[in-house]
């Protein structure tokens, strides 16, 4: 299990989507951090960005990563293991790295720039985040998965999806 | 060997499946054809396990497959499209897997080594073309010799080289005793491979036969022109062509 979990990790890394992320997010922490003096202001945009961002690009990309995944995991299923167990490797593979990369784009501004507690809690608050919103994810992978396809009602959520964020 | 009881399943108002029941036994070489839409690949997946459905049973080898995943060790599946993690290689995806059944060490590597897939190992899953994924499929699905294989359309999208080796290694394997159980749509490559026919269609079972005896019926050798003969034969209302 914890080599399914390491191998999707490893491979979202790769993942162009999550290293625009990271960037994004390291973009808008440095630039809010030092556009005013006031670091309690600059602290309070960033928890603000997080808020918003992390919830909707975590939900989305996690989402359509485990549609995308959906015949690799039907042939990880077809092995005698149990669905909870690889369900909860993707999971896991996934949240990882969608933390690793929140820490990297927003944990690395914060502490280089604002090391006090308070960034910390910011930080930390993210990845919590992240990974509550990864499980709804995941969640909504599984309930529209399981529809057969000849209702077409998974691909066109599939399409929707895919093309509100490839534009 | 598979034994299936009145299966049924339903998706919302659609029935994919009703009331199928069938036996299987070791050495056979099953065709499983019909239209598209005729629950060929719902009824796969039943025993597989990915699709749970809402009446009847399976057995295999006499245990009830339900909330037992360890059955699967004893089934090779090839699904009809393979789509792998695109960053990982080739040689990560089969350690992956080779990781997953841990316990079972006794690889049978011919098809990766005839499909020239040990050259090509570190490359990533996102540079191979849509035939050599199937070959990755292939392999993956004879890796660990299982008693029972699961072939979806296996064939499509392979190069008639790759095509004649995994035709070859499916009559070897079935003259080693071991069931197999092939969906396809190219008949010609059934031909000479497979020792029985079922034919679904609207997810009811309309004939399971040997091939002997649906040749000695219609007086066809070829598959297609045994299906033709059948199909135009049989009241038109009932069965369509696929």
């Amino acid at each position: 299990m914890l080599t399914v979990s390491k191998y999707v990790f490893l491979d979202l890394l790769k993942n162009r989507s999550i290293l625009v992320y990271t960037l994004v997010l390291a973009v808008l922490s440095f630039t809010l951090l030092g556009l005013d003096g006031n670091s309690a202001k600059g602290l309070l945009s960033l928890l603000n960005i997080t808020l918003l961002f992390v919830p909707v690009i975590t939900t989305l990309f996690s989402a359509i990563y485990f549609f995308n995944s959906l015949e690799f995991i039907e042939l990880l299923l077809s092995q005698p293991v149990k669905r909870t167990g690889i369900l909860l490797s993707e999971y896991s593979g996934m949240a990882l790295s969608l933390s690793a990369a929140f820490v990297s784009g927003v944990g690395v501004p914060l502490v280089i720039l604002l090391p006090v507690g308070a960034s910390f809690v910011l930080i930390l608050c993210g990845v919590l985040l992240t990974f509550i919103f990864t499980s709804i994810g995941l969640l909504i992978f599984v309930l529209s998965a399981t529809r057969p396809v000849v209702s077409g009602r998974r691909s066109s959520f599939h399409c929707s999806l895919h093309y509100c964020l490839t534009g | 060997m598979i034994r299936i009881e009145n299966l049924t399943k339903t998706f919302g108002k659609f029935r994919a499946l009703d009331g199928i029941n069938l036996r299987l036994e070791k050495g056979q070489a099953v065709s499983l054809l019909g239209p598209n839409g005729s629950g060929k690949t719902t009824l796969i997946k039943s025993i597989l396990g990915l699709v749970i459905p809402e009446k009847g049973s399976i057995a295999i080898n006499g245990q009830l497959i339900r909330n037992h995943p360890s059955y699967r060790a004893n089934i090779g599946y090839m699904p009809q499209i393979g789509r792998y993690p695109d960053n990982m290689t080739i040689g990560q995806v089969l350690h992956m897997i080779k990781d997953i059944r841990k316990d079972h060490t006794n690889y049978d590597e011919e098809l990766y080594l005839s499909f020239g897939l040990d050259k090509i190992r570190d490359k990533k899953m996102r540079t191979l073309s849509g035939g050599t994924r199937q070959k990755v499929s292939a392999c993956i699905a004879f890796l660990f010799s299982p008693e029972i294989y699961i072939l979806d359309e296996p064939t499509a999208g392979l190069d008639p080289v790759a095509n004649e080796l995994l035709k070859d290694k499916i009559a070897a394997e079935c003259a080693k005793g071991k069931l197999v159980m092939i969906t396809s749509h190219v008949l010609s490559d059934l031909d000479g491979l497979t020792s029985h026919i079922i034919y679904l269609q609207d997810g009811q079972l309309k004939f399971h036969e040997s091939i002997g005896e649906l040749q000695a019926r219609t007086g066809e050798s070829k598959l297609n022109k045994i299906i033709a003969n059948i199909l135009t034969h049989a009241d038109s209302k009932q069965i369509c062509i696929s």
